[in-house]
């Protein structure tokens, strides 16, 4: 069968021409495409997780099609799985794949999964955990920009035996705000569509982790709005808030609830809490740096 | 409300308990919701094993503390209610 064809649930035309398998947090996932451009901007986009050879069969298949005779159009990509049939601009597809690909390999995680963002300094994790669209990857971005090395600007993922965050390097999706905010707009990211951005800890100059961490540090970050142009402050808190702060952004801990408290209550144990104040991302990652690092 | 002679407790059937630092953590079976308390809600939590009368509890904690009766019941009568009300604590006569 030929990739990418006949195995997913919209519609795939055209030959596969790129055919590579990465494995996330432990789930493989074997995308396609007919575009070279398509082909290199994925490369990119999956570079830091590790691939696997001969596409197993329990991969999670994607296809994005480049030159699709179905709607007659020059341009017009789909990035199809079973829940996904997204036509556009390439930017489009490849942000509904990150989309799709992250959503599947957090749902897949056989450990806890926590809605943060993640930066290390030698084999210590300090873990931001916050939802969407207060800042995370802005930090995360920011952290690497003062030299911290580059874990996750996703998840804070914990290995079910080892009972250790293990990295989840996704590639960092950026604002044109955010790109700015942490003074990245120079770099040559890979278009997402709206002018999102996505780029990669090595671009950034970073080094990303490979192996397992010790989460030492859980940071609540408390931005200021707009416009306010406050300095930073950073202040213990107490470990119970930090259980709290885990657990409101778990991901999956419903799946096994008395484990995974216990497992957060275990984490938050062993690690310092802290609040962050801040007005600019960089100053503050500077002095978590400088603190913390 | 006033059910000073009432006994306070137990828990809640299935809660999971554990201790952070001076803060206990509780799970709820049911919602899976997590409920961290602090260090003076912990001190509470641990005398409402259904054994103490709220009057026992304000007196214990009084004792520990060293304040009055008076000064500490209303609010150790509103951590009550509100570990009762979330389902953790088993109800007034309950």
């Amino acid at each position: 069968m030929t990739p990418g064809r006949g195995d997913t649930a919209g519609p795939v035309v055209g030959e596969s021409v790129h055919d590579v398998t990465w494995e996330l947090l432990g789930t493989a996932f074997r995308i396609t495409c007919t575009s070279n451009e398509v082909a290199a901007a994925i490369a990119q986009l999956f570079e830091a997780f590790p691939k696997v050879a001969g596409g197993p069969a329990s991969a999670k298949r994607y296809a994005v099609v480049d030159g699709c005779e179905r709607h007659g159009h020059d341009r017009c990509l789909h990035a199809t799985t079973g829940e996904l049939d997204v036509s556009g601009p390439p930017g489009v597809a490849l942000a509904a794949v990150l989309t799709a690909v992250n959503e599947a390999a957090i749902d897949a995680f056989a450990g806890l999964a926590v809605h943060a963002g993640v930066v290390a300094s030698g084999s210590s994790a300090i873990a931001f955990p916050a939802p969407s669209g207060t800042g995370k990857t802005t930090f995360a971005a920011a952290g690497l920009v003062a030299g911290f090395d580059y874990v996750s600007d996703e998840a804070l993922c914990v290995d079910p035996a080892t009972r250790r965050p293990v990295p989840y390097p996704r590639a960092l999706a950026l604002s044109p705000w955010s790109r700015h905010a942490v003074a990245l707009d120079d770099i040559a990211g890979i278009e997402l569509g709206d002018g999102e951005v996505a780029i990669t800890a090595d671009q950034i100059g970073a080094r990303t982790v490979t192996a397992p961490l010790d989460l030492a540090h859980i940071v609540h970050l408390q931005p200021a709005l707009d416009g306010d142009a406050r300095g930073c402050e950073l202040t213990p808190a107490p470990r119970g808030e930090a259980m709290t702060w885990l657990f409101q952004r778990s991901f999956n801990h419903y799946k096994h609830p008395t484990e995974s408290f216990h497992l957060l209550a275990t984490l938050a144990r062993k690690a310092q809490a802290w609040r962050l104040n801040y007005g600019d991302p960089l100053e503050a990652a500077a002095l978590l740096r400088d603190r913390l690092g | 409300m006033d059910d000073a002679g009432a006994r306070v407790g137990p828990a809640v059937h299935g809660v999971v308990e554990t201790e952070v630092d001076e803060s206990i953590a509780l799970l709820h079976p049911d919602s899976s919701q997590v409920y961290v308390l602090n260090a003076t809600a912990a001190d509470v939590w641990r005398l409402s094993d259904g054994e103490l009368t709220l009057d026992g509890v304000v007196a214990a904690l009084a004792v520990a503390y060293g304040a009055t009766p008076e000064s500490i019941r209303a609010e150790v009568a509103a951590t009550v209610g509100r570990l009762r009300d979330d389902g953790l604590l088993m109800p007034a006569g309950g």
